[in-house]
């Protein structure tokens, strides 16, 4: 087949957003300019923006429908198996018809009958008609369709070497995120001509994605009137095509007619069609940090001010941002979940924003060091590595290739899976030795747990610079390189680490626990990342995710967003129809607010919210949310609790609880509150109870008293208390286990590994 | 062996005819009960040191950490000890002219190896969550109860008389009560087999949680099982008491035998403070060999009563921990699999374990009363 006079004919398949179309297109013009008699047809869906854009690039359009996958157990499932059906059979018509020589797919549900398609045709022909597939990665954390997608594809073509993590090794190949030549290309003086801009005219470009964005809509508007002030200012607002539960035309334009004042040259539009122009004119940008967007902002070298989306897979679009940020090439705003009405939203204040804007318009050297930076990071070549990538595979070599002798073949550096919450938040246990089911024995947090956190982060910049990466590196140059530990210990004082030798302790546990890199220790010990990540968490929709979201809060000592956890346990917004039916309650499920609950003891800030939150906890309809409340409110009672006789009445309430567990628990805590003469007559019924856990919780309580008023030597209440244990049942039902022979071999495990914890 | 060399001696004149003894039902038990037993006592100690040096030790899910930390290291996978003596004393002891017998063999070795494989797993994982997946085991679990009822459905290899072959038993209920109402399955039988097979190998592998638990329960519904085995196998016993005659199947009566020597071996180091944990081999193939029994005395109803315990432990688990966790994000028991939850509340692991024990007895004894209760 290869170098046939036949023209070269390439289906692309892909769509949905432009973020899956725009790569496409890059690799088609990489393709052109290698072959230029290539012909390029395209196959997307109906409803995807490739239907408003491909046409104008003079490409044959098809269709073959297709949705993105819902859940496995929902009823739509059935539906979307059966238009997946449908739409293979079409694309399997429209490879019969058109017998494109490869298929270049960019991921995204739309290029699913292309691509499955191709896989059916072989099976049936048993591999006699065999169309070759090219994948294009666009994410450091592949969608599912290019997981699925992998094991049909000949080749696939990454844009971050750590997407190789998921996918085949032999196949895949790191070539970067194609990016069209237009937006590197086009000239600013012709664009702002092109769009009639005056010349002193300052261009602020929005743009949330071809979809939309609601954070950025919401706050650009609720920016505005602060805007208003700068009469120079010309914003055009591309607000997204998105409909749905979120329509981004209709909501912005209901913000817009509620403003009092607005920038006279505003203009809302829902899509760009000559983006590359319109970056290329533009002073500032606003937009999502989506990789091929932050791409396209780099290849034109614009100052940007980027909002990432929180909470997508592998948090790429904050791990984007963030990347971008410690190279200062873009300013970044960080979402962060507000109360809307009674559940938490993601949003940026349109304050904030505004701000932003303005200082970055006040200081064009600022904007200029911005868009410079950015322009460095872009490389003009992936699109045609790319391109040949793909001619490679259908034996097309272009002369350079040829020419460089380059052989072709994947290469597979190693690459290791962002971390998931939950191991997030396991790693960071082990830091700081907490377990969370033993969160209420270890009690508040203190700063100097804290401050491990700040000296690993400071550990991992240290490492790096001297050109470590590997914790087996570390080791090695621990035993071996002097010059190496000589430096390290140069910059540890340089960076005010009092104690270097507890690092290196530090990295081999973590080693043990099973961090492969120490770049991955940028996550792990940035504790602004962390608790920014336990915040963004709480908007989620899972439960079990704001769960790990709650508890990265309280790991982290957040006292910042005390309200959240306060709301979480104050919120009563019930739970789907369903799950109440099967005794569920609250949409802030029974382990989130108990969780919460215990976040909020190991930050151990007593005010005004978070009383407000133990009061309303006390009388949760969950038995462990009021059995950890009384935990909690034995952590925090320094501050005076029991002179709060609100608090003092619902503990006393509690020692009657239905529940057995909250019981015992409010008896013990009642002696740390209740006055000794209160505390005993509440426990006086209970001193026959058959029950052991209440006569132990008894005791317990007891002992506080003791503890609390140790002069009342000869009160009256001691010989009350005298005469109630007097009459106490203490036949028990319960022990604790006692290895006389593990408990010697524990001691001397500890002996023989005390010089090494050191 | 000893069944084919009685038969053998037989053979061969009337002066052998004491040899007849050995062909017993009876006798055979007997044998099997003691040599599973003897074998077991005799080289559990060596098994144990060998697990231990083969790094098969346990590792626990912390649902208390004061009482699970202790236990970890423990060595796991002793139900080889019993798979494997209860197979050798049956080379023995067996008749394997028998189809019964053999089906329930099948069992024993592919429970065993699910089991073996997920211990195995979850040793070199680390973890007790790092076994096979909860799918995996319920597809192999599927799979087998299919193979087997295929294998009981059609007439070309059913041991059952053919009459009989898709029918369920009934319990409390004469026959000349339901006859009338045809209680036939038909293909749905295969279906309802694979449904049991699942459903009793999963709720004995669940109540394996504390000292000694497991294989406690266990004695008392296999028992009962080896009582019904006897009476169905024997003609005259069934008709008696009016069950439908299963010939054949006493040879069950070997099998369980054999098991119940090597479980109460295994208690003598399994009671607390265990040396030895069964571990998914042991409680995977007590419960699929449960199952498998169950079916073949077609005594499937008398298991809610029998293994009532089980079924308890079972529910419990689904609708706390399914529902209750992983649906609702609460805990509607203090915790489960249940008898946890009796130790969160302060009563001693030791006491625990007993009181299941007496409660399995109980409902084993309410289960052979359902013979005369027709």
């Amino acid at each position: 087949m290869a170098n046939s006079k036949k023209a070269l004919k390439v289906l692309l398949t892909g769509g949905g957003s432009t973020g899956h179309i725009s790569p496409l297109l890059a690799i088609a013009e990489g393709i052109k300019r290698k072959v230029p008699e290539a012909v390029f047809i395209f196959a997307g869906v109906k409803q995807g923006m490739e239907a408003r854009v491909i046409p104008r690039t003079g490409y044959k359009l098809y269709f073959a429908p297709s949705k993105g996958m819902p859940g496995i157990r929902s009823i739509q499932f059935l539906f979307w198996c059966m238009t997946l059906f449908l739409g293979v059979l079409k694309a399997l018509g429209i490879l019969l018809k058109e017998h494109p020589a490869i298929i270049v797919a960019s991921g995204g549900f739309a290029s699913a009958p292309s691509v499955f398609a191709a896989a059916v045709a072989r099976i049936i022909t048993l591999g006699l008609w065999r169309i070759p597939v090219y994948i294009h990665e666009q994410n450091a954390v592949p969608g599912r369709m290019n997981l699925a997608a992998a094991r049909i594809a000949d080749r696939i073509g990454l844009s971050h070497q750590s997407a190789s993590a998921w996918l085949p090794k032999n196949k895949s190949k790191l070539v970067g995120y194609p990016v069209q030549a237009s937006f590197d290309s086009v000239d600013r003086e012709e664009a702002r001509h092109e769009l009639g801009l005056e010349q002193d005219e300052e261009y602020l470009l929005v743009f949330g994605g071809s979809q939309g964005a609601r954070t950025i809509n919401r706050a650009i508007v609720e920016a505005l009137p602060t805007l208003a002030e700068r009469s120079s200012l010309r914003i055009i607002h591309a607000c997204g095509t998105m409909t749905g539960a979120y329509n981004a035309r209709k909501d912005t334009e209901t913000l817009l007619s509620g403003l009092s004042a607005k920038p006279s040259r505003y203009e809302l539009v829902d899509y760009l069609h000559n983006l590359p122009v319109h970056l290329a004119a533009a002073d500032l940008v606003v937009i999502r940090a989506g990789a091929g967007s932050l791409l396209e902002v780099c290849a034109a070298g614009k100052p940007a001010i980027v909002v990432p989306k929180a909470n997508l897979s592998g948090d790429s679009q904050v791990a984007n941002a963030r990347e971008l940020q410690r190279k200062q090439a873009i300013e970044v705003l960080f979402e962060e979940p507000t109360v809307s009405g009674h559940t938490f939203i993601e949003a940026v204040s349109g304050q904030t924003l505004a701000e932003r804007i303005l200082f970055l318009l006040e200081h064009p050297d600022q904007r200029r060091a911005l868009g410079e930076k950015a322009k460095k990071l872009y490389d003009p070549n992936s699109a045609n590595r790319t391109a040949e990538d793909v001619l490679r595979l259908i034996g097309f070599k272009t002369e350079e290739a040829v020419e460089k002798g380059e052989e072709p073949g994947p290469d597979s550096a190693p690459a290791t899976k962002p971390f998931t919450p939950t191991v997030l938040r396991q790693k960071l246990e082990s830091i700081l030795g907490i377990r969370w089911e033993q969160a209420f024995a270890h009690g508040k947090i203190t700063e100097e747990e804290i401050g491990r956190l700040t000296a690993m982060k400071k550990f991992s910049e240290i490492t790096q610079k001297v050109g470590v990466t590997s914790f087996q590196n570390l080791i090695e140059a621990q035993n071996g390189d002097q010059t190496l530990l000589e430096s390290i210990a140069r910059m540890a004082v340089e960076y005010d680490i009092p104690d270097v030798g507890n690092l290196f302790f530090h990295a081999a546990q973590l080693k043990v626990n099973g961090v492969a890199d120490l770049h991955q220790l940028v996550d792990i010990a940035d504790i602004d990342y962390l608790r920014y990540r336990g915040a963004a968490l709480l908007v989620h929709n899972s439960w079990l995710l704001r769960n790990e979201g709650i508890k990265l809060l309280g790991l982290t000592k957040h006292e910042g967003r005390l309200d959240l956890l306060v709301n979480v346990l104050t919120d009563r917004t019930p739970d789907s129809r369903l799950h109440r039916l099967m005794g569920g309650d609250f949409q802030q499920v029974g382990f989130v607010r108990r969780n919460a609950v215990a976040a909020l003891a190991l930050i151990g800030v007593w005010n005004d919210d978070v009383r407000k939150a133990v009061l309303a906890a006390i009388d949760d309809p969950y038995y462990e949310v009021r059995s950890w409340t009384m935990k909690l409110i034995r952590t925090l009672r320094e501050n005076e609790l029991d002179k709060d006789a609100e608090l003092v009445e619902k503990v006393k309430h509690r020692t009657g609880d239905k529940k057995l567990e909250v019981r015992s628990e409010a008896l013990h805590t009642y002696g740390v509150l209740g006055s000794p003469v209160d505390v005993l007559e509440v426990t006086k019924p209970l001193l026959l109870d058959f029950r052991p856990m209440l006569r132990d919780s008894i005791l317990r309580g007891w002992e506080e008293l003791l503890v609390r008023f140790p002069e009342d030597q000869d009160a009256e209440w001691r010989l009350l208390l005298q005469a109630e244990m007097d009459s106490m049942l203490i036949t028990s039902i319960t022990f604790r286990p006692h290895f006389p022979l593990k408990e010697k071999y524990g001691r001397l495990n500890a002996f023989l590994h005390s010089g090494e914890a050191q | 062996m000893i069944y084919l060399l009685a038969s053998l001696f037989l053979e061969m004149g009337d002066q052998f005819s004491y040899f007849r003894v050995l062909q017993y039902t009876t006798v055979r038990s007997i044998g099997a009960v003691i040599t599973t037993l003897l074998l077991v006592l005799v080289f559990a100690p060596s098994f144990i040191r060998l697990l231990y040096l083969m790094g098969q030790k346990d590792h626990q899910r912390d649902f208390d950490a004061h009482l699970a930390k202790s236990k970890s290291g423990t060595p796991t996978m002793g139900g080889l000890i019993i798979l494997g003596s209860v197979i050798f004393s049956l080379l023995l002891w067996g008749n394997w002219g028998n189809s019964y017998l053999w089906v329930v063999t099948s069992a024993l070795v592919v429970f065993g190896i699910i089991g073996a494989t997920d211990d195995i797993a979850k040793v070199t994982g680390k973890s007790a969550d790092s076994g096979l997946s909860r799918s995996a085991k319920l597809i192999i679990q599927s799979a087998y109860g299919l193979a087997l009822g295929c294998f009981l459905f059609f007439p070309a290899t059913t041991p059952f008389p053919e009459s009989i072959a898709d029918t369920i038993g009934v319990v409390f209920l004469k026959p000349e009560v339901w006859n009338g109402f045809d209680v036939h399955l038909g293909w749905f039988y295969i279906a309802f087999v694979a449904f049991v097979v699942v459903a009793v190998s999963n709720a004995v592998n669940l109540i394996d949680g504390l000292d000694g638990l497991a294989a406690g329960t266990a004695i008392p519904p296999y028992l009962v099982y080896g009582i019904f085995a006897f009476i169905l196998g024997n003609v005259e016993l069934s008709a008696y008491l009016l069950y439908p005659s299963l010939p054949g199947v006493h040879e069950l009566v070997v099998f369980i035998a054999a098991l119940m020597g090597a479980l109460i071996g295994f208690l003598w180091f399994n009671g607390y403070p265990a040396e030895i944990f069964m571990g998914d081999t042991g409680s995977l193939s007590l419960g699929g060999m449960l199952a498998t029994i169950v079916v073949l005395t077609k005594q499937e109803m008398l298991f809610v009563i029998a293994g009532g315990l089980f079924i308890f432990v079972n529910a419990t688990h689904i609708i706390g921990d399914r529902i209750g966790i992983h649906m609702l994000g609460r805990r509607i028991f203090y915790r489960t699999p249940i008898h946890h939850a009796y130790e969160h509340v302060g009563i001693a692991e030791t006491k625990v374990v007993l009181r299941f024990w007496i409660v399995a007895v109980i409902l084993a004894l309410m289960a052979v009363a359902t013979l005369k209760l027709r």
